[in-house]
């Protein structure tokens, strides 16, 4: 047995190392929030009227780089917690050769969460410094989103790789693609939450990217209260719960 | 047959090919080239649509009317650019069927034209399927609306020629994150889909201009809110025929490489 910290830095270390080739893709995926910046700054926002959130109109811009940010943890995430968990796990064999090291499956797991976790935070954080650079952070709660990302990219993360578990070949990913999109446009990123019904609304509550648009609106405009906690704690039991399930079922894969 | 002459019939087994693996594939079709997209334009249509106010600039009676027709024909163009990145890699290099194929009596620009006209079937189902949906929320719109998938097709199949033409020079699906995610995916936020062009900074609107995309958005549109016009409509279609047919042309130096040497 190794120390969590020894085994969690090596996991990320390895990561690093590969994407140091492949830097343009980390940098590409980056970006892509910032074309619907654009989109929506330039064209949406001239057609789109403020929406009220709180009892107060904010500008429809305004209202959607929030939700941005915290779609741009998810991209980052999501990616590395499913497909290319998947690729180490089932073609690379990557786990197998770690687990003939002191390396125990849950070393591995939480390893691979804090990469997608340190991932999620660089691509929030860049777009949360660009966002406050043009002015749509305009309270200094917003700091608080850089944690927040973390947040997100964790809880992402967990149900990503407890997904991946259940994958069969590169074809189960399409389902995937579908869950990300509708993640994506869903979360009450593009309008408020309270555009549909009621059953709905339930249901959206149930979904992990929820909770961290809704928190990271409040942060950026300032309207944060108590009982916003209800969003952190949502999260944390889903990745409690996801992540702690995922390395039961790791285990039983990897172990035989 | 190593030669680049056209037979129609060996063109027809390369699409009765691709028509038989589509039966083991057709959810995976299915899944990014229909339910996410409606998904998408419900999710906005309704979503977004529900704070628009003034849509003078959109011409159209909603945003509904606006992003429906845009995500039909955009969704038809980004699988047009995937059918030609790692799905085109895979048929010309990673598996035997193409290389089998110059063996028979098909040539490498059968095998070539066989890929596209199958793209060409495969997104005149998905966009059909998508147009069922469209209609059935925004009501029947004029027998215009039912040109509309062989309009996207087409759209589709211009940018799959476009792309091929790079990708089947390629050894690797190295530089293919980079297209899809720095090329491609701008390409589909800016031509239109969800906003109109005419807001755009104007490099972006005159770069959008130049691909296929933006005409088959173009069309789409004007056919679901009636008002397509003969002129224009013929400059959207000659920009497509011309993407379609270089994108063919230049791919035949590609196939031929990777087929018959």
């Amino acid at each position: 047995m190794i120390t969590n910290t020894i085994a969690v830095k090596a996991v990320v270390e390895r990561n690093i190392i590969f994407f140091k080739r492949d830097w343009v893709i980390l940098l590409a995926g980056f970006v892509e929030p910032i074309f619907w910046l654009i989109a929506i700054g330039f064209g949406l926002s001239t057609f789109v009227d403020d929406v009220v959130v709180d009892g107060v109109p904010i500008e429809y811009t305004q209202f959607v780089v929030p939700g941005l940010i915290a779609t741009s943890a998810l991209n980052a995430a999501a990616f590395d917690s499913t497909f290319n968990f998947f690729f180490k796990l089932s073609h690379l064999k990557i786990y197998d050769a770690m687990l003939t090291t002191p390396m125990t499956i849950g070393n591995i797991v939480l390893g691979e969460v804090a990469w997608s976790v340190l991932r999620a935070t660089v691509y929030s954080g860049g777009f949360l410094a660009l966002a406050a650079a043009f002015g749509y952070i305009p309270s200094w709660w917003g700091v608080l989103i850089l944690p927040l990302s973390a947040l997100i990219g964790f809880t992402i993360s967990a149900v990503g790789i407890f997904s991946t578990t259940f994958v069969r070949n590169w074809h189960d990913f399409d389902y995937f693609g579908l869950a990300i999109q509708l993640l994506f446009i869903g979360s009450a990123t593009f309008y408020p939450i309270t555009v549909y019904p009621t059953w709905v609304q339930w249901l959206v509550n149930l979904t992990p990217l929820y909770h961290g648009v809704a928190l990271c609106r409040e942060l950026a405009l300032g309207t944060i209260e108590l009982s916003d906690l209800w969003h952190v704690a949502a999260m944390l039991i889903t990745m409690g719960i996801f992540g702690l399930w995922a390395k039961a079922r790791l285990q039983s894969k990897l172990l035989r | 047959m190593t030669s680049s002459a056209v037979h129609p019939s060996s063109v027809l087994h390369v699409v009765e090919h691709h028509a038989r693996q589509a039966r083991k594939t057709w959810m995976s079709i299915a899944l990014s080239g229909f339910l996410n997209p409606v998904f998408t334009m419900l999710a906005l249509g309704w979503g977004v649509g529900s704070l628009v106010g003034d849509v003078s600039s959109l011409g159209t009676e909603d945003y509904l009317h606006f992003v429906g027709p845009g995500v039909l024909a955009g969704t038809v163009m980004l699988q047009g650019s995937f059918f030609s990145l790692w799905d085109a890699l895979g048929a010309l290099r990673w598996e035997g069927m193409y290389k089998n194929s110059v063996r028979t009596p098909a040539s490498y620009t059968d095998v070539l034209t066989g890929r596209l006209a199958w793209g060409f079937v495969r997104f005149l189902f998905s966009s059909s399927a998508f147009l069922v949906v469209l209609l059935l929320v925004i009501g029947w719109s004029g027998w215009g609306a039912l040109l509309t998938p062989f309009v996207a097709a087409l759209s589709g199949v211009a940018t799959a020629a476009g792309v091929l033409a790079y990708s089947s020079g390629q050894q690797s699906d190295k530089g293919f994150p980079i297209i899809s995610r720095l090329i491609i995916s701008p390409l589909f936020v800016f031509s239109g889909t969800f906003t109109p062009v005419e807001l755009m900074p104007s490099v972006i609107s005159f770069v959008v201009k130049l691909f296929p995309g933006y005409h088959g958005i173009e069309i789409t549109r004007d056919l679901i809110n009636q008002r397509a016009e003969l002129l224009p409509s013929l400059g959207h279609l000659a920009v497509m025929v011309a993407w379609l047919l270089g994108g063919w042309f230049v791919s035949q130096r590609g196939f031929r490489k990777a087929l018959t040497s």
